[in-house]
């Protein structure tokens, strides 16, 4: 088992060095760089670009500059974001935290939802319930995520100018007077303010994760081993709870390791389109202004979750599964 | 003749199968109309996508009512519209149009000819007959119009040429990367390509490409050994760990020069592509896919030709998803190369050409198309997103994102005061639910094992 683990992390070298370099090759390949705004201003001397490009070490070589990046990635230091005149770390780190207030509960919310829908829908397999219930999750499948929330703001609004209440803000993460709130008046407003961007990232994801679910508690019913302690006149209850869904949920087990990147990656459109301060509007900036270090970061952080996570869920496996044996 | 008669016998099965999934039979049929207007987007569009009037103008002007009812008589008429007049809100600035009964009824007629706005369709066959319409100076707006007055109804049947095709052809794109890469990973497994000669072998021709070879190689343990060297060159800090890390990579570089050095002259270096191909996957695979979408995006400048927009934005569609398709791919041709009947090709001589065209690619067909019609609805997703964020398909062009993105630019009050414009997340929505049905019904139809 050492020798397996060591083995993948040997295997995860290679994949390193390869995701940073292609990142960091596809923002340089971008044309222009962060001060090819700056060049633009007539009140901007070349001299002053020229100086600020020396001192962002953006007049070296590419390899130079991946080396230079790489060299204090050893250090632990992510660099420098041009844009907000500060370490990585610490600009995009309140943003992550932003993110995680919706993805967290939203994760939390699609195993709740999606597990029971698709253990129901494998023994009242066919019936009303069940066709239903995936036709729902079917729909939420289909729905653009950023139609979702325009759809919510749009009834949020319309129930506002008949009813004068606004029952869920549609923008932005606090009210006015944050500041001035006591603490546990600005956790609840932040989770006021969450429910409708938690609500509109769930959607996309129940229909595939009950699907799976169905299909994996479909196949265990169908083993003979089911057989065998209903043959034995085990009541019902046991033989869902106890035989079929211990085995069906096994390979949900390996999803969890990939919960681990998506922590950090954002809950996409919806906080694009609710104004929500969180990572995916502040990485599009990023982009645009070609703030290259706080994009090469950010990748690197999420491609060391997503390859720690891996790990986590191959380990997982082989634990709850005695049937898997790593050589 | 057997075969024949064995191969029908098979697609009744599968049809009569997929006939079982209603739901799939009806997303089949909403295609057919989706795909069908966007083919005869001309014919389908009461107005061409870019007309709109200067004077009166009618930009934000909403959905026109048809009336049913003479409001004279009392009874029921042929459908008809009234001309609308346009006067702005004193308090919001914001136009607002009322029905004019003064000009008349202005009767809803089928198949009229535009003789001031012609259409192609398929860019050869020249037309201006149109399904409905009705006489100017009336005007028939069924999804109401933009804020240059344009109709949004046609501009929503044209958005739809690029959103249905883009999905089609991401997935093709994808599919041929998919299924070329896994197909190679697969056969090729275990045996590995020499990429250079060691001085014994040479002989002849093979003597130049193997010199070739290993000025190349020596290229290369040079680079590595600059690359090491720059490292250490470039580093910053002067500390103890510095200084370890410094060491280890110099250390690093040197072994590798030399261990490249020490192999070219003794045995062929030898490269498995599967290793490479799955390893490629793998990196491509780490990155977020909707941030390494945008990243590569942002490679291309915004202002190119649109058409080449178009083509760019399949390219990188198809890009991000070939991966899993190539994984599942190799494994399907790793179980397959193992086969009896593979092995009993190879024995007779077949070529591995042969092999992979005749034997392991048909093995792959049912899962192939099963997985094109499951992925075609994320590739339109994936464009209407990224149209949203207005990094898609550019003007003159539209598609259904990019129609979503002009809808929410003026902020919430563009599209509470005129709901209208939500209509193309409609027409998103139900193209991707009829694909996914769809693509339910061929799994259940065409997999023998979830029969139930």
């Amino acid at each position: 088992m050492t020798a397996y683990i060591l083995r993948r992390i040997l295997y995860l070298i290679p994949t390193f060095f390869g995701a940073t370099f292609l990142a960091f090759l596809i923002i340089q390949l971008a044309p222009g760089d962060y001060l090819t705004q700056l060049e633009l201003d007539p009140k901007v001397t070349p001299e002053t670009i020229a100086r600020l490009r020396a001192q962002f070490g953006l007049d070296r070589p590419i390899y130079e500059q991946y080396l230079l990046w790489m060299n204090n990635l050893l250090h632990l230091n992510l660099g420098y974001s041009f844009a907000f005149q500060a370490p990585v770390l610490e600009v995009i780190w309140p943003r992550v935290v932003n993110s995680m207030v919706i993805v967290i509960p939203s994760t939390l919310l699609l195993y709740l939802v999606a597990i029971p829908i698709g253990v129901y829908g494998a023994v009242r397999q066919y019936s009303l319930g069940d066709r239903i219930l995936s036709f729902l999750a079917y729909i939420g499948l289909s729905v653009p995520s950023f139609f979702l929330a325009l759809i919510a703001i749009y009834v949020l609004l319309q129930i506002k100018f008949r009813t004068g209440t606004l029952i869920f803000p549609v923008s932005g993460m606090t009210s006015s007077g944050f500041e001035q709130m006591p603490p546990l008046r600005q956790i609840l407003d932040i989770a006021w303010h969450a429910v409708v961007p938690v609500l509109v990232a769930t959607a996309n994801d129940i229909a595939g994760l009950s699907r799976l679910m169905r299909g994996q508690m479909l196949e265990v019913l169908g083993q003979d081993y089911i057989r065998t302690a209903r043959a034995k006149g085990l009541a019902e209850r046991v033989v869902l709870y106890k035989h079929a869904f211990r085995n069906a949920v096994i390979p949900f087990v390996a999803t969890l390791g990939g919960l681990l990147p998506s922590l950090i990656s954002g809950a996409g459109f919806v906080e694009v389109v609710m104004a929500w301060p969180g990572i995916t509007p502040f990485f599009l900036d990023a982009i645009a202004n070609q703030d290259l270090y706080v994009i090469a970061g950010f990748l690197t952080v999420s491609l060391v979750l997503l390859m720690i996570g891996n790990l986590i869920s191959d380990l997982l496996l082989a634990w709850v599964d005695p049937r898997i044996r790593y050589e | 003749m057997e075969r024949l008669s064995s191969s029908t016998a098979r697609t009744q099965l599968v049809l009569r199968q997929f006939r079982k999934h209603r739901l799939a039979v009806w997303g089949g049929r909403i295609l057919l109309v989706l795909y069908l207007m966007a083919a005869f987007a001309g014919f389908f569009s009461p107005y061409d996508p870019n007309y709109y009037e200067l004077y009166p103008p009618k930009g934000n002007h909403p959905p026109t009512r048809i009336h049913f009812v003479d409001p004279e008589t009392g009874r029921l008429s042929r459908p008809f519209v009234y001309a609308t007049k346009r006067s702005i809100d004193p308090v919001t600035l914001q136009p607002r149009y009322e029905e004019d009964p003064s000009q008349g009824k202005f009767y809803l007629r089928f198949f009229v000819r535009t003789p001031d706005q012609p259409y192609t369709v398929f860019k050869v066959f020249r037309s201006d007959l149109r399904l409905i319409g009705v006489d100017p100076p009336g005007r028939i707006f069924l999804m109401g119009t933009d804020n240059f007055g344009r109709d949004l109804f046609s501009r929503i049947v044209y958005g739809g040429q690029v959103s249905l095709t883009i999905g089609i052809l991401s997935a093709l794109v994808s599919f041929a990367l998919g299924l070329l890469l896994g197909g190679i990973a697969g056969y090729f497994s275990g045996r590995p390509f020499a990429l250079s000669l060691p001085p014994r072998a040479w002989r002849g021709w093979s003597g130049v490409l193997g010199l070739v070879g290993l000025l190349l190689w020596l290229a290369v343990a040079a680079g590595v050994l600059f690359l090491a060297w720059s490292f250490v060159r470039l580093s910053p800090g002067k500390g103890v760990f510095s200084l370890a890390v410094d060491g280890v990579v110099l250390l690093l570089g040197f072994g590798g020069a030399l261990l490249i050095l020490w192999k070219v002259f003794r045995e062929p270096l030898k490269l498995d592509p599967d290793d490479l191909i799955m390893r490629t996957v793998e990196i491509i695979a780490a990155i977020p896919s909707l941030f390494l979408l945008i990243s590569l995006r942002a490679v291309f400048p915004t202002n190119i030709d649109p058409l080449i927009t178009f083509y760019l934005v399949v390219g990188l569609l198809g890009f991000i998803g070939w991966g899993g398709l190539a994984r599942v791919v190799r494994g399907i041709v790793l179980s397959v190369r193992e086969m009896d009947y593979v092995q009993a090709a190879r024995a007779l001589g077949a070529s591995d050409g042969r092999i992979i065209a005749r034997h392991i690619l048909p093995a792959t067909a049912s899962y192939v198309i099963v997985s094109l019609s499951l992925t075609i609805p994320g590739f339109i997703l994936g464009e209407s997103g990224l149209s949203f964020l207005g990094l898609g398909v550019t003007e003159p062009y539209t598609s259904w994102g990019l129609l979503l993105q002009s809808a929410q630019q003026g902020g919430f009050a563009s599209f509470t005061d005129r709901p209208w414009v939500l209509w193309p997340g409609f027409f998103i929505f139900l193209s991707v639910l009829s694909w996914n049905f769809l693509g339910d019904g061929l799994r259940d139809a065409l997999d023998p094992r979830r029969k139930a």
